[in-house]
């Protein structure tokens, strides 16, 4: 009789438990949809992908399932989606210029393409997110009609460079030195998403690391600088550095920049060298960086696959 | 009802797993030792799909980089010239990839700089282009550093 109390008892608790879960599965408003002032324009494959695998986060077009709802679940997706729409969000695509609405799609493609997007943990209980490898072929041939071209020509004039010794500093406590033209090249890359063309430098720690293929993660020290430059061409058609545009950093540190994967990111604009953007600034560039996940977070390594 | 859970917590988990076992990527092996020459400029021809980095030592960067007006003896540069390839890593940017030959030009005290290549991979420059390829890697105009005195604009 006491047996049957106790299960009596525990049965009325768990049928409470199971109709409250149920009641918040049905009720819970997990985020807004505010009004859509603008969507993305792409082909149709590109853009039924993005609304089938993106939109979820990425737009004012969230659809909520019922176990998105759930306990732990729900705060869990109200974090990814007002973090997603704060960085990309494909229904507020008219507030973007047309080089950032570019760059964005540019960057979409590569975080899909690197697997990181959709997030694998959203697109394993969301199987219609899948982004199959044909809609990948059809996003890249869309990208393949983006191609921007050089029509600078060589005839910039430089501004005097900076003479101090009391270099910038930026948000994130890094401060410029011009050390790394002692550094060994890492890497040169010519972009078509946009005009730039870069030279990336990597300080002996990194260099080290990278011969020694002990970059993931990347030990404690390492430092990689890039060169920005805009492209210019001359009369044969070849390119050139012109306009120079700004030096980043990427310094290793994994306990002091743990919130962005363990890199500090600083970036210093114009021949002036004017830090650019707040400590948020560096939650965008580890965002990113999150796609080449594979080389511990730097991009520009040459692969001889 | 705890299956979604239980499942949500499964991917959760195995999610970040999943990161950690993606391919290694192969990096290319940097065969071009730069011996402390640093980098004056870069130049991409897109039409032969390759890009050079030219380096030069102290004497060369003071012509290039600190506005000496005339060549002096024993400038050396160097021109390194990569094959351009996709960068693994991001679709939109190409990225220096095998070595094709390292020209190596020195000036001296009189008479025409010396030049000669070495071949690494790639089709051979042919013996007839020395002066002409001398001419070219003389005449780069260097990158413009925003660290050290610059007169570019004075060699276009």
């Amino acid at each position: 009789m006491k047996i049957s109390n106790r299960i009596k008892i525990f049965s009325l608790f768990a049928g409470i438990c199971t109709v409250g879960v149920v009641a918040m599965a049905f009720t819970t408003k997990v985020v807004d949809n505010p009004p859509v002032t603008g969507e993305v324009e792409a082909p149709v494959v590109v853009k039924n992908m993005l609304q089938r695998a993106c939109y979820d986060c990425h737009s004012n077009k969230t659809d909520i399932k019922w176990f998105d709802k759930l306990p732990i679940a729900a705060s869990i997706v109200r974090r990814d989606v007002v973090t997603a729409r704060k960085h990309l969000n494909f229904t507020e695509w008219d507030k973007l210029s047309k080089g950032e609405q570019d760059s964005f799609l540019w960057e979409a493609y590569n975080m899909i393409n690197a697997g990181n997007m959709p997030l694998p943990e959203y697109a394993a209980l969301h199987s219609n997110a899948q982004v199959t490898k044909e809609e990948l072929a059809a996003f890249r041939a869309y990208l393949e009609t983006k191609r921007v071209k050089v029509t600078n020509t060589i005839d910039t004039v430089h501004t005097a460079a900076v003479t101090t010794t009391n270099y910038p500093i930026a948000p994130t406590g890094i401060q410029f030195s011009p050390e790394f033209r002692n550094w060994q090249v890492m890497s040169t890359t010519s972009r078509i998403d946009n005009t730039t063309m870069r030279v990336m430098y990597a300080n002996p720690i990194a260099m080290k690391a990278i011969k020694e293929h002990k970059i993931n993660p990347w030990p404690d020290g390492a430092i990689v600088v890039k060169v920005v430059w805009e492209k210019e061409v001359d009369s044969e058609g070849n390119m050139h550095p012109g306009k120079f545009l700004n030096v980043q950093y990427m310094v290793r540190n994994a306990k002091q920049y743990e919130s962005t994967d363990g890199w500090g990111y600083a970036k210093f604009e114009t021949p002036t060298l004017k830090p650019y953007g707040t400590l948020l600034t560096a939650q965008s560039c580890a965002s990113c960086h999150k796609a080449a996940n594979a080389t511990g977070g730097i991009f520009d390594l040459p692969t001889s696959n | 009802m705890r299956f979604p859970i239980i499942l949500f917590i499964a991917t959760m988990l195995t999610g970040s797993c999943m990161q950690q076992q993606k391919e290694k990527p192969a990096i290319r092996p940097y065969v071009f030792n730069d011996s402390g020459l640093k980098v004056i400029t870069t130049i991409i021809n897109e039409k032969a799909g390759t890009v050079s980095m030219l380096y030069g030592n102290k004497a060369a960067m003071d012509y290039q980089i600190n506005g000496f007006k005339a060549h002096q003896p024993n400038e050396m540069f160097q021109l390194v010239t990569f094959r351009e390839q996709d960068n693994k890593f991001w679709f939109g940017s190409y990225i220096n990839g095998e070595l094709l030959h390292v020209e190596t030009v020195k000036t001296q005290a009189a008479g025409q700089p010396t030049y000669n290549v070495q071949h690494y991979n790639g089709p051979t420059i042919s013996a007839a282009d020395p002066a002409r390829r001398t001419d070219f890697i003389l005449s780069l105009p260097p990158a413009f550093y925003p660290c050290e005195p610059h007169l570019s604009t004075d060699k276009l």
